[in-house]
């Protein structure tokens, strides 16, 4: 059994044989840790990869339509929660959940209104008034024929 | 890059570029997707400029690519294709709409007024209130000063005049002064547009090759190097005739051919910026006698074949079907 510790300092006792999903811990596992902290996971993100890691784990064929049922319920989560996992997924090397993040992220943008998408990503329009002027009419083209939704998930 | 556009208490900017460009990468099948993205911030701009638009250019158009990114005047290859990626990359998808193409422009003076400046005696000349395209001749003999000019000629010569089918009219038709409308300039055509005159996603595949542009340029400018989208391009059905829109981009155009003889010759810009960068305006190539000859022009003086070239090399036009006449 494998230590892992949140960055809320909460501890999570698992098995090594579902563990080493994740390359970051195998190495270590490897290295003959058995106590793995993780300053760069919260408790909350750090559930999820377990739930995630340990559906995975088992993927003979009977439970291959069970897995992909599961991945599809998975992703239904606020962008958030979605960069959240992207983050520890990645720090974790966890291949698999990063492949599945990506498409579910970009179908979740893709048809926002440019407002929208700052909202999501909490950034600020960094454009003067007469560039964003400039940057609209020379992408004037993509805005139309589509429908574009005003909505933050 | 600093991480200036993002605010910190978000997730996202937490996340490395290449991460989000993992997720961006992901939206490569739609072109507009991109394109609305480079909207929301100078970062996004930035690597949807410099990462996306040149890594998916590469990958469709690499031979395109290749060309524009060696100079001949220099060892190094060029960091980016004139008027930039964003601008290959539009001129790749976009078709540029019937106003970039040209096919808005007046063209009932096969293009005089813009090769010859504005007829002054025929601005002078008051003409009647007319519904009809085209003004009423003015016989001669009935008015004082007249001003008649080889504009005139060219221009009533080659377009019809439906009171002409009667001999002889019996009347002046212009009126007493007094009840003439003043119009400095010709009436302008009716068009009925059915869709936006602006660039819009092309219809047809996103390709650019070199055979097409083959087709369009004299044959005295083989040596060139101009790729155009494949036939038809971006079809438009408009109330006359069908106008098939094309796009295309040359290879070192000022060292081309079609550019000495633009610049040798003094040609003038006209008035009609680039669909695909900021050039504000642009060269006439038929008028430049650059294209081939055997392209002539409709009866209402519309040009068959037209094509505008700006500073960085990106050209914009239309195919049109052959008059049935020859």
């Amino acid at each position: 059994m494998i230590t892992l510790q949140s960055s809320d300092k909460d501890v999570f006792e698992i098995e090594q044989s579902i563990l080493i999903q994740s390359g970051t811990i195998k190495n270590m596992v490897e290295d003959d840790f058995t106590f793995i902290p993780l300053p760069s996971v919260d408790t909350e993100t750090l559930i999820k990869i377990i739930e995630y890691m340990k559906k995975h784990a088992d993927k003979t064929d009977s439970k291959e339509k069970n897995i992909k049922e599961f991945d599809k319920d998975f992703m239904k989560k606020t962008l958030n929660e979605l960069f959240a996992l992207v983050f520890a997924a990645n720090y974790l090397h966890i291949s698999s959940l990063l492949e599945l993040l990506y498409p579910s992220i970009a179908d979740r943008i893709k048809d926002k209104i440019t407002e929208a998408i700052r909202q999501i990503f909490s950034i600020r329009c960094d454009f003067t008034p007469e560039e964003e002027r400039r940057i609209i009419m020379d992408n004037k083209w993509a805005h139309e024929g589509t429908e574009i939704e005003g909505t933050l998930d | 890059m600093a991480d200036s556009s993002c605010m910190v208490d978000g997730v996202f900017s937490k996340l490395s570029e290449d991460l989000v460009l993992n997720i961006l990468f992901k939206l490569e099948d739609d072109p507009r997707s991109w394109a609305r993205l480079c909207c929301v911030s100078m970062k996004f701009g930035f690597l949807i400029h410099t990462i996306c638009y040149k890594s998916k250019c590469s990958l469709t158009i690499p031979a395109v690519v290749t060309d524009l990114l060696c100079s001949p005047t220099s060892s190094s290859a060029a960091a980016s294709p004139p008027g930039g990626w964003s601008s290959l990359y539009k001129l790749a998808v976009c078709c540029p709409g019937l106003h970039q193409a040209g096919v808005l422009l007046e063209n009932s003076d096969f293009g005089l007024e813009r090769e010859l400046g504005p007829d002054e005696n025929y601005q002078n000349r008051v003409l009647p209130e007319s519904e009809t395209i085209y003004s009423q001749p003015v016989p001669c003999g009935d008015v004082a000063d007249c001003g008649w000019s080889l504009f005139d000629d060219l221009l009533f010569d080659t377009v019809y005049d439906a009171s002409e089918s009667t001999l002889n009219q019996p009347e002046v038709v212009e009126e007493e002064p007094q009840n003439l409308v003043v119009t400095p300039t010709r009436p302008a055509k009716r068009r009925r547009i059915y869709r936006s005159p602006c660039s819009h996603l092309a219809s047809g595949i996103w390709n650019l090759s070199r055979e097409q542009g083959n087709k369009l340029l004299a044959s005295r400018f083989k040596g060139d190097c101009l790729y155009i989208c494949d036939w038809p391009g971006c079809i438009h059905m408009e109330e006359k005739r069908n106008y098939m829109l094309f796009r295309g981009i040359f290879k070192n155009f000022k060292q081309s051919r079609v550019w000495r003889t633009i610049n040798d010759g003094n040609r003038k810009k006209i008035d009609l910026n680039c669909a695909f960068c900021s050039s504000k305006q642009t060269w006439d190539l038929h008028s430049a006698f650059c294209l081939r000859r055997y392209f002539g022009y409709h009866d209402d003086g519309e040009p068959v074949v037209r094509a505008y070239v700006c500073e960085n090399g990106h050209v914009s036009g239309a195919w049109t079907d052959w008059p049935l006449y020859t």
